[in-house]
């Protein structure tokens, strides 16, 4: 991911997510925006259904 | 009564105290003599309670004295992480946010400590909420190592370690989300227990988690946390992951034989995807030569790279505690500390698709681990990268940077207990981790007592001189 985009990506997240953050701070949590870019990336694996249900009505599968 | 030495394990202490040759006033007086020595230099208690500590140990004498002795914790001083709720003393989780708190209940844990006749001395340092640091902008100072106080304790149950470690107490409770227990007990050698998810309920404790969090004991020895388990574990229908499951007596379980005991290694976790310290590598291969010794098997066990579990882990554990901070985040976002509150932009910038699939990827993990462990009685990796780092050199962003060797087993909910393995540079303490299968405490406590006895690493503590 380009800094142009991350620093896209933080700008919209602390719009939305109502948050202040000190200038100084930004640029911190901007330069370690790929680290948390790869953790997402190696939890994106899955599209079929979870293999395990919410509702069970106490029946063991 | 002679005089009461520097260091004593709880067992030792209580088989004292049962015998009336160790008076539980003396012995809390004691402790809270050496925390005004030296605790100006670690930082290991945001506050202590001496004169409830005291009342509390007259009466625990009193008892005693008329006959009446509870068990292994009777009069025995303890500390509380500062995010288990005491009654009518303040609980903050080291935050503004939470600065002027103060329970009206105790939380479940620290009730059944009570209970069982244990002796708060006061509150302890933690991470900000049990996450990130260290911190040097939050109400209190982060804890200082007693091995040599330049020197990190991990996190977040901070002060239970550094007062375990120099002898304030003689145990604690902490938390453990993503290794808050084990990394803590591994940088200032201790013995740290998280147990099975479940086993200790978590009621009145403050979340960080809710799918992660768990309460655990923190002691010199293994056999001491074995007897805090005993007062901690059991049903609580206050938590709603509390199970209802026979708790046996973990003590008489420390048998010391580990003949036929099957361990798998996870070797490429220390050696290949977070390679430890050479210093860590060869106390691991050392201990694993113990265990050989003491008559248990080893085989060695392949899983996905840690980075896997790290990656999960982190998403899940940001993702639930931005859930309990997001409205104080919005009003209040200076009064968090700045390792906080960065991190839970972090999270802030997550979608419910990363939780998601977070959460999904920890189903296929725990399947993994648990087709990949069958055989095997426990598992043994590393609990720490290396000795203590100096506290001026912990990254803002470490957890999601490097990735943990504790984390694999809050996604799996499995009991993993972090025993001293050694010393390396610096003469600093280095850890491993013993894992047991679900609600088998019992076999990872007796494989780490006899573990703890058949080496000297009990015998070392730190060298502290009053300031």
């Amino acid at each position: 991911m380009s800094e142009a985009k991350a620093q896209q990506e933080l700008s919209a997240t602390l719009a939305r997510a109502g948050l202040t953050v000190p200038a100084p701070e930004q640029a911190e949590i901007l330069a370690a925006w790929p680290i948390l870019e790869e953790l997402r990336r190696r939890v994106r694996a899955g599209q079929g259904y979870a293999d395990e249900p919410a509702v069970t009505f106490g029946v063991k599968r | 009564m002679a005089s009461i030495p520097d260091y004593l394990t709880l067992a030792e202490a209580a088989h004292l105290i049962e015998r009336r040759e160790l008076s539980p006033v003396e012995l809390v007086r004691s402790r809270l003599d050496r925390i005004a020595a030296l605790d100006d230099r670690l930082h290991s208690f945001l506050l202590t309670v001496p004169e409830a500590a005291l009342a509390a140990a007259r009466m625990a004498e009193a008892e005693i004295s008329a006959g009446t002795y509870r068990g292994p914790l009777h009069g025995i001083p303890i500390g509380l992480k500062d995010i288990f709720d005491t009654a009518g003393v303040a609980t903050t989780g080291n935050s503004r946010v939470l600065i002027d708190r103060v329970p009206t209940r105790d939380a479940t844990s620290v009730a059944r400590l009570s209970a069982a006749g244990a002796i708060s001395l006061g509150k302890l340092t933690t991470h900000e909420f049990a996450f990130g640091g260290p911190s040097f902008d939050l109400p209190w100072p982060p804890a200082r190592n007693p091995w040599n106080t330049d020197h990190f304790t991990a996190g977040s149950s901070s002060g239970t370690a550094a007062a375990v470690a120099a002898g304030l107490i003689l145990g604690g409770t902490g938390s453990d989300t993503g290794g808050s227990i084990r990394g803590p007990a591994a940088l200032t050698g201790l013995a740290g227990l998280k147990p099975t998810y479940g086993l200790i309920s978590r009621f009145g404790v403050l979340p960080l988690a809710q799918s992660l969090d768990h309460v655990g004991p923190m002691a010199w020895t293994t056999e001491d946390c074995a007897l805090l388990l005993q007062a901690l574990a059991g049903h609580d229908p206050e938590d709603p992951a509390s199970v209802s499951v026979p708790i046996p007596d973990y003590r008489a379980g420390l048998t010391g034989d580990l003949r036929g005991l099957r361990i798998g290694v996870i070797r490429h976790f220390f050696e290949a995807d977070n390679k430890v310290s050479p210093d860590s590598l060869t106390a691991i291969d050392a201990a694993l030569d113990v265990f050989r010794g003491l008559g248990a098997s080893l085989g060695e066990v392949t899983l996905s790279p840690l980075n896997d579990y790290a990656a999960c882990g982190y998403i899940i554990m940001i993702a639930e505690a931005y859930a309990v901070h997001e409205a104080n985040l919005k009003t209040r976002f200076t009064d968090f500390g700045e390792i906080f509150r960065d991190r839970m932009v972090q999270a802030a910038a997550l979608s419910a698709a990363d939780y998601i699939q977070a959460m999904r990827r920890r189903r296929q993990l725990i399947a993994e681990y648990t087709a990949a462990t069958t055989g095997f009685d426990l598992v043994i990796t590393a609990a720490a990268p290396g000795p203590a780092p100096r506290i001026d050199q912990v990254p803002k962003f470490a957890p999601a940077d490097r990735p943990s060797f504790t984390m694999p087993f809050n996604i799996t909910g499995l009991p993993a207990l972090t025993v001293c393995c050694g010393f390396g540079d610096g003469d600093l303490p280095l850890g491993l981790q013993i894992v047991g299968r679900p609600f088998d405490e019992a076999t990872v406590l007796r494989a780490g007592d006899a573990y703890e006895k058949a080496t000297a690493w009990r015998a070392r503590r730190p060298v502290l001189a009053a300031g």
